[in-house]
């Protein structure tokens, strides 16, 4: 492994990490409220929205992201909805991972002793008040651990848009290996994932520690 | 002086309240014994506004009162429960504060100087930046007395206050409850321990489980 060739590969690789950690941070910016959202919606008393929710999940969970991607960005311009390549991952993404946060949040949620309820409402404290105040940073607490595997599942799945033609951190290496005829780029690839699974595995330990001040 | 009239209450074809009335007095202490099972807590949910009564009406000061509608800063009922369900994500201050703050709209200063008395007097003022995990049984208590106080009701309630503690701190809570009597707050208490009832209470009301 020549250093010079090293060099010479690491530009396209860190252009294609980029894009790797574009897709990953958008994606948890539009899936970690959608899942809150979505997570009260299952536990709504008003059970159409119930059941629409759980088929989004069902649909979401129950076929592989590689298929939604495909679908998103070559099946939806059949009825008229063209997504650009960017775009469209963020799109599929977002909606996956969304409904994969939205059930760790109803465990959550569920998590939740009802005397917290009540102790607010005895309190005059709307049920909005009580969201916000008082189950929303509990939630929060308890699905670090869960929300925090899921995270570390995204920055690899992040991997699956080159099926529509993004250039990723894996397809860089990719392209790298099959036109030198060597492994090094892919160890490279598998370098770079490490670290940045390791900053998120880091920056997950702080937010738990953030959040240990209470049992 | 809170009186309740002919209240009814069943779950599921069980009736666990039958024409149940009585009347509390301003400034004294009413406690509710009887039985597991008999409806002491069923009736001390319906003061507390947390179950809605099949029928009956509630009267406050003469005036007819919804405990279930009784909402925001007017809030007349105070409720300390069992397991206290103090907020456990926030301090002990902020528990206490919380409800100025929320309900009543009060700044954190004003709130602060609102509560700094009844935390003073109820001897928190070592814990108030600890958490409730932090706090022992009898902590814990006087937290959520202090919570309840904060809203100022025209009458706290007690769920069990001698069940979640230590047997040995039992007349600690029952002098507690004596010395809040006599600072003017009406309240009461929902208990198994006929003894602690009788030692503690201006009026002693029996309930007893109804045969279905």
């Amino acid at each position: 492994m020549s250093l010079t060739y090293v060099n010479q590969i690491l530009p396209s690789l860190f252009s294609g990490a980029w894009m790797t950690i574009r897709i990953f941070f958008w994606t948890l910016v539009g899936a970690l409220p959608l899942g809150v959202l979505v997570s009260m919606g299952l536990r709504s008393r008003f059970s159409p929205i119930r059941w629409v929710l759980n088929f989004y999940v069902w649909l979401m969970r129950g076929t592989p992201l590689l298929l939604q991607l495909m679908f998103v960005f070559y099946g939806l311009p059949d009825v008229n909805i063209v997504f650009a390549r960017y775009p469209a991952a963020l799109f599929a993404f977002i909606l996956n991972y969304a409904a994969y946060f939205a059930e760790i949040f109803r465990g959550g949620f569920a998590g939740i002793n009802h005397g917290q309820y009540e102790g607010a409402q005895v309190l005059g404290l709307t049920y909005t008040q009580t969201l916000r105040k008082i189950v929303l940073p509990q939630v929060v607490k308890s699905v670090i651990p869960a929300v925090g595997n899921e995270v570390i599942n995204l920055v690899k799945d992040s991997s699956l848009v080159y099926v529509i033609g993004l250039g990723d951190l894996l397809r860089a290496g990719n392209v790298a290996s099959a036109r030198d005829v060597t492994l090094v780029p892919l160890i490279l690839v598998g370098i770079i994932y490490l670290l940045l699974t390791l900053v998120c595995t880091y920056a997950l330990r702080g937010l738990e520690k953030h959040y240990s001040y209470y049992r | 002086m809170l009186e309740l009239k002919n209240i009814n209450k069943s779950f599921a074809q069980r009736r666990i309240l039958n024409d149940f009335s009585m009347v509390v007095p301003d400034q004294q202490i009413v406690s509710i014994v009887g039985p597991s099972g008999a409806g002491k807590t069923t009736l001390l949910r319906c003061i507390a506004g947390l179950e809605r009564p099949d029928s009956g009406s509630f009267l406050l000061d003469g005036q007819p009162f919804d405990p279930v509608e009784d909402r925001g800063s007017e809030r007349k009922i105070g409720v300390v429960f069992q397991d206290f369900n103090l907020f456990p994500n926030l301090s002990v201050l902020d528990n206490i504060m919380l409800a100025p703050k929320m309900v009543t709209g009060l700044s954190t200063k004003q709130a602060h100087e609102q509560v700094e008395s009844l935390v003073e007097s109820l001897g928190l003022a070592q814990v108030i930046k600890q958490y409730p995990f932090q706090l022992s049984g009898g902590q814990k208590q006087r937290v959520a007395i202090a919570r309840a106080l904060a809203m100022e009701p025209a009458i706290l309630c007690y769920d069990e206050p001698t069940s979640a503690l230590d047997p040995t701190l039992r007349d600690t809570v029952g002098q507690l409850i004596l010395d809040l009597k006599k600072r003017g707050i009406t309240q009461i208490v929902v208990t198994h321990d006929q003894q602690f009832a009788e030692k503690i209470a201006d009026q002693v009301v029996t309930v007893k489980p109804l045969n279905a």
